[in-house]
Parts: C-alpha cells; structure tokens; sequence
C-alpha cells in the first residue's frame, strides 16, 4: 500500500465568535472555554495519495476555504491529526502580495519568503512575468492591477516555486479562458511530475475538468468523497433540489444547518480526540511554570543583588546576625561597645595614607561615613577590641579605621625642613620661569588674580572648589567657597630620580604603594601625585 | 527552556534567510525618496548635531566628561541608541505588519523580529565606522578593552531579539501596544545615560538608573571604548543584566509558541 500524502483525521476548526474587541482580550487570559463558537469543520477525515488532483466543492460556506487554509499549513486545526508530506503551496485570489510595491518586486518577496535564493529567483521570474502575463504593469505597484492581474500574478509565482502540494483556491475563476487553458496545461505538467493539487471551486464544470476525485463539502462536514462521475451526479442533484427551493425554504435550510454549526460550551466535539489532546497540553505546560518561575526568582535575587553595596560582607554580616539571635547576650556586648566598653583609649594624631579609603560607622565596615583622602589628618580615639580595628575622629565624625590605612606622627614630625625653592627644579620649565608670579596669589581674593593675570584657558567646578586652569603655564587655581585662591596645582613635574630625591628623603608621610607624598613646609601643605606627575601647594 | 532553544535554533536555521529578507527590507525601505540611502546618513547627522548644541554646548558649556570631550562621549551614547530605539520600534510592529503576507503561507514567524534588527544592523554599522573616524581625528587611543565590544554587541543583539519577540507578540495582539512601546522609548532615551553621567547623580540613584538595561549596554560600549573596566569586574550588574534578558526571552518565546499559529484569527 502507498503511504498516502496528505492523511487528515478527524480534524476540526472552530472560531469562537466574539461580540466586543474586549472579549478577546479576556479569552487570551483565561482559559475558560464557555462560549459561543463557530465550528467551520467537522471531523473531516480523508487520504490523498501522490499524483492525485483533488477537486473540493460546496456551496458558500461549507467551509471549503477553512480546509484549504488548514491544506497550505496556515491555520492550525482546533482538533485531530494531519500529516502532510511535502511543501505546500496556497493560491488564493491576490494571497500575500504586497499591494505598495511593484509586482516584480513582490515575485523577489514572495520567492524570498519561500527560502529560494537570489539566482534562483532571477532564474524563474522571466517565467513567472511570461506565465502571468501581465507586460508593462509589472512595475506598477500592485494597488493599480485589476483582479485579473493579481490573481494571475499570485497563481504565477505559487506555481513556479516547486511546492510538493499545491492548494488553489477559487482563483481561477477570475482568469479569461486563454488563462484558463494555460493553467490546465501547468496542472497537467505538474500530474506528470507525480505533484498533489487540491482544487477549491464552487464551479462544478472546473472542477470536473480537472480532478481525479472530489471531495464534497456541506456545512462543515464530508458529504461524499469518492470517484469525480459518482460526486458530480450527486452534488448536481442536490443543487437542483438547492434551486427548486423557494427563497424561504433556501433561507429556512441555511439557518437551520448553522445553528447546528454554532455551540456553546465545552461540549461540541463527540469524538475523544479534543479531550485526549487538551490532557497531553496541560501536562506540558507544568514544566515551563517550573522555568517561569526559577527565572523569575533569579531576576528579582539579582535586583535585590545590585541595592546591595557589598554583597559577601552584607552575608557574612547577615550569618552573624542569625548567630546573634541564637546567642542575645552577645548583642548587649556589641550594643554596648559604644559605651566604653573593650577600648583602649588613646590620643594620637595620625595622616591617611592610602589613596582613598573610608570612616566606617560600625567595626564590621558595612555602613559607610564619609571618604578620606590621602594626607587627611585624624585623631585616633580608641583602640578596639580587634587588635587592627581603631576608632577615630575626624571633622567632628568618629568612625572605624583599620590601622593599615593610616601612620601615626606628631604634628612637629610632619613639618619638614624644605624650602619652596627645593621644588623649583622639578617644576615644568615654563612655570619655573614665573612660579614667584604665581605664587603671590595664593590667599588672595579670586578678582584680584583674573584682573592681574592672563591667560586662564577654562573654568569649571569640582567638589565645590572653582578651578581656573592655565594650560600654558602647566598650573590651576583652586578657588574656595570664600573666593580665596586656597592652592596651586602644577602638573607635568619633572621627576627624574635624581631630582626627586632629595624631596623624597624629607617626606614623612606617603602611601602605601609609594606613589602620594604629604609634606607640610612653613607656609603651605604640599601633596605631591609622583605617578601622575602632580603637585599641590595649599595654604592653611 | 525547550521552546528557548527552540526559537533559537530557528533563527540559526532560517538565518540565509533572515539575512535575504533583511536586505530586501533596507533596498526598499528608501526606494521611494529621492534621497534614497542618503536618509541613514542625513538622519542621526541631524540628531547628533542638535543634541551636541543643546547639552554639550548650551546646557553642560563644553565641559569634558570625566576626560573626554562631550561630544565624543555623546557620539558613544547615541550610536547604540540609534540602532536600539528604531529597531525597537519597528520589531514590535514586525509581526503585524507582515501577518498579511506571512498568513498565506508556511512561513517561521519567529525570525520576523530577527528580520528588523538584521536590516538596522547595516545602519549600525556605518554609524560605527563614523564614530571610529571621529575617535580617530580626537586621537582616543584604543585600548586592550576595547577587545570586550564584541560580548557587548552579543549582549545587545540578544536583549534587542528578546524584546522585540515580546513586544511582537503582544502587539501583534493588542494593537495599543505598539503605542505604548513608543511612548516607552521616547521617555527611555531620557532615563538611559545618553546625554547625561551617571555620576552626575547623587549614589544613590545610581542603582536605580542602572537597572535600565539599556544602561548596561550604552556604559559598556563607553568602558570598551574609553578603557574604563571590564564586564565581569561589576558582576553583580552582569548577573542582573543576563537575569533580565533571559526572563524576557523565555516569556517572550513562551508566549510566541502559544500565539504564532493564531495571529491570523486574532485579526
């Protein structure tokens, strides 16, 4: 036995039929199933063999276009089996052209869409134009053709791109009779390539014509599907009852038949297939709920994730909460830390030195009080408990430091024996020729300096500072909230070893990593920047 | 995570494809003005030009961001935006616009969206190659991080399928969607740090402005290109970048499964 082609069982569609654009809206989110549907087919089972041309008939609305659509793979079935072996291909009357752009321009889409490739499409467009038959309007857009033109067009480019199947749809009868003819003559090769072709038409001549075996479609149901000769006598005695109809009786027998085809509820499918297959549904879709949710808590974990400063400390701090809680005694002792309690108190001053580092409102370093820079002087209050851990003060805040960031000295020790003359040899050589000039103005108000200077190349605000650089001179001013010129900083410094060191070996305070030196001489507050070749002169 | 893959292999399946459509999509899209192709240039011409008067010359003076000039760091912000927001836009209407054509046939309706973003690439990719241009008459040196542009153009090409496959789907059902969708960008280009840095504001918005994932993919384009820091150095926001991208992705693929074969009865 030949393994059919087409094999359809027991398949339904419905549409279920909605009075408000709101009740789709609802239908989308619920999975309630009570309501009125259309049932365009039912329970249609059929085979068609390779080589066979089908013709598909019925009176209007016998569902004839739903089974041709469910054909090309368009719409799905609401319910039952289809097995189709091939590539189909659905001509419908101007199906899936675009009506703005030319017609040769829609054959290249069209061809595109159906996966072919640029040479193949330059290679089959001369036959599709010849085929269609259209001349000149093929670089028209598609809006001026007549229907003629378009359904020739779309049955031109639905044939030339090789389908395995094809399912025409009621679009030969808008063609003239030499069209016509040159479509038999396609499906004529197309038999002879062992291709299917179903052939919808409410024209029983045409489809006689042309179809090994038709399929007889009323309201929604196979009526007869055997021989062409056993169907045609069939179907021709029944449009003739059809027509010896009154108007009444045709009105009467139509509306009753769709009644039969509308439903309400859950109910309308008397063959198992519908239920089976919704049982089959609801177990898979468990698994993706599974997902949608592991996915779900992931995205919210790592929100929570990014409002968190420092994760691995805000844990551990956490875990040691949750140990707290098992053991309250030991919350008084660290509540009570703060009243004298562990400390060993001290009196030392003491500089930062490392670049940046932070006051710390807690002795575990979560919460943050404020940023410290290098050379920043502080007070060292209190020893903590913790040999490393110290509790300072600084501008009125006491926070926790650990001592790897700062150096304990006495004020005297920091002042060191250097001259402003020791620096100018390090000074950029177009600022050493004036560096007396500049320096004058420091503590001075910020109008004397702009009237008596030139030469400022840019102004802007940092930190609540006003900068007024000089870029020609490798020099800025920075300027207080007071309108005093409060420093000078010079960049591009010359820092050979050889010059540096003798500064070098007079600097008590620097970083750790060796790159920040504080000095202080008699009158100002030196920060010098060795890596990015900076110098700072402040007044107190 | 099944359909995930699935929709994914899709693409890499149909992707000769993706990439035939899409250039049929940009030949034609300007075929009807007389300044055809021109348009891709004159258009974020125009754009970058004003935004670099109003911000960088009117309301920020011309000062440098933290080094660079503003208008190199501007160019840095609008390039990706350019490609995002239209193709944004356009993706989410990818499906319906083209359900009249695709409903007659045997047509994989996933790789729309992939279709959109394909043709704007080519956009993208001279918007680039003006901004290396400009790097270069500005002397900005490229740097070893520069190397990490290609994972944030992966980052980008993912999270613009995910939501764009999303969006697709839903709009393609509700059609005020689209409109939202608009209306979304318009206000996102403002709340992204395009014209703006981030530290311009207080720390503690900065979280909050981050959680924009757009935000994610216009700071790596600028840590790539400025040598600020690699992706992996703030995990924390690669995590929540990745969690995001995948979360949109699954709902989205999920609800493209459970619709692509009845956006013709919706209609």
């Amino acid at each position: 036995m030949e393994k059919p082609i087409v094999k359809l069982t027991n398949v339904s569609k419905s549409y279920n039929l909605y009075k408000r654009k709101s009740d789709l809206l609802l239908e989308m989110f619920s999975y309630k199933q009570d309501k009125k549907t259309f049932s365009a087919l039912k329970n249609i089972s059929f085979e068609v063999y390779k080589g066979e041309t089908i013709g598909v008939i019925g009176i209007n609305g016998s569902g004839k276009s739903t089974l041709s659509n469910i054909l090309a793979q368009v719409v799905p079935a609401s319910a039952g089996e289809i097995v189709i072996n091939g590539d189909p291909s659905l001509v419908a009357i101007s199906a899936g052209l675009n009506n703005f752009v030319t017609g040769r321009e829609n054959i290249e889409l069209k061809c595109l869409m159906h996966g072919l490739k640029k040479e193949e499409i330059d290679e089959i467009t001369p036959d599709i134009i010849e085929f269609a038959d259209i001349g000149d309007f093929i670089d028209q857009p598609i809006k001026n053709y007549s229907s003629g033109m378009k359904s020739r067009l779309g049955f031109a480019i639905s044939v030339h791109i090789q389908p395995d199947i094809l399912v025409v749809d009621e679009a030969l009868s808008v063609g003239d009779s030499t069209f016509y003819k040159k479509c038999l003559d396609k499906f004529e090769e197309f038999k002879s390539e062992g291709k299917t072709i179903f052939f919808i038409s409410h024209s029983l001549p045409q489809v006689q014509a042309i179809s090994d075996r038709i399929l007889w479609l009323n309201f929604g149901e196979v009526q007869n599907f055997d021989q062409t000769e056993t169907v045609v006598k069939e179907y021709k005695t029944f449009i003739d009852w059809f027509n010896g109809l009154t108007t009444e009786q045709k009105k009467e027998y139509r509306s009753q038949k769709l009644r039969g085809q509308i439903r309400k509820g859950n109910k309308h499918y008397p063959s198992g297939t519908r239920n089976l297959s919704r049982r089959k549904k609801k177990r898979r879709e468990k698994n993706p709920m599974i997902q949608l949710s592991l996915l779900i808590a992931l995205f919210l974990f790592s929100t929570l994730l990014m409002f968190v400063d420092n994760p691995v400390q805000a844990i551990q701090q956490g875990l040691e909460n949750i140990n707290n809680e098992e053991a309250p005694e030991k919350i008084e002792e660290a509540s009570s830390s703060h009243a004298g309690y562990s400390g060993v108190e001290t009196n030392y001053t003491a500089w930062i030195n490392v670049e940046k580092t932070y006051l710390y409102n807690d002795v575990n370093f979560v919460n943050k009080l404020k940023e410290l820079s290098f050379g920043s002087k502080v007070k060292v209050i209190e020893k903590m408990e913790q040999d490393s851990i110290f509790r300072v003060e600084t501008g009125g805040v006491t926070g926790y430091l650990t001592n790897d960031h700062f150096v304990v000295l006495k004020e005297d020790e920091v002042a060191s024996n250097l001259k402003l003359e020791d620096f100018i040899e390090i000074f950029p050589d177009r600022f050493a020729e004036s560096y007396e000039f500049f320096f004058a103005f420091l503590g001075s108000d910020v109008n004397e300096m702009k009237e008596s200077t030139n030469g400022i190349t840019e102004e802007y605000d940092e930190n609540g500072y006003k900068i007024y650089e000089f870029a020609y001179e490798d020099m800025a001013y920075i300027v207080n909230e007071n309108g005093k010129v409060n420093a000078i900083e010079i960049e591009n410094l010359d820092l050979k070893p050889s010059l540096i060191k003798d500064i070098s070996n007079e600097v008590k305070i620097k970083s750790t990593d060796g790159n920040l030196y504080h000095l202080k001489l008699d009158d100002y507050i030196v920060d010098i920047n060795t890596k990015s070749g900076l110098i700072q002169f402040k007044v107190e | 995570m099944k359909t995930v893959i699935n929709i994914i292999n899709q693409q890499l399946f149909h992707f000769p494809l993706i990439i035939r459509l899409a250039l049929y999509e940009t030949k034609s899209k300007y075929q009807m003005h007389f300044l055809g192709v021109l348009w891709q240039f004159i258009n974020p011409l125009l754009q970058v030009a004003v935004y670099w008067f109003v911000f960088g010359v009117g309301i920020r003076n011309g000062i440098p961001v933290e080094g660079t000039p503003f208008f190199i760091w501007l160019l840095m912000g609008l390039v990706p935006w350019f490609f995002i927001s239209p193709t944004i836009v356009q993706g989410s209407n990818s499906i319906y616009s083209k359900i009249n054509l695709v409903s007659k046939m045997k047509f994989p309706v996933s790789i729309l969206p992939s279709i959109t973003i394909v043709s704007n690439i080519f956009g993208f990719l001279i918007t680039v190659i003006i901004l290396g241009i400009v790097m270069f008459i500005y002397r900005i040196p490229v740097s070893i991080y520069a190397l990490q542009l290609p994972y944030y153009l992966v980052c980008l090409f993912l999270l613009l399928y995910s939501i764009t496959l999303f969006t697709s789907t839903i709009s393609a059902l509700i059609r005020d969607f689209q409109l939202l969708i608009q209306t979304l960008m318009r206000l996102l280009f403002f709340m992204t740090p395009i014209l703006w840095s981030i530290e311009e504001f207080p720390g503690r918005f900065h979280t909050l402005i981050e959680l924009n994932p757009f935000a994610y993919i216009v700071n790596g384009f600028r840590e790539s290109l400025l040598s600020g820091s690699w992706f992996y150095e703030d995990w924390r926001y690669t995590i929540y970048f990745w969690s995001f991208t995948l979360l949109i992705l699954f709902v989205g693929s999920l609800l493209h499964e459970n619709y692509k074969n009845k956006f013709v009865d919706y209609l």
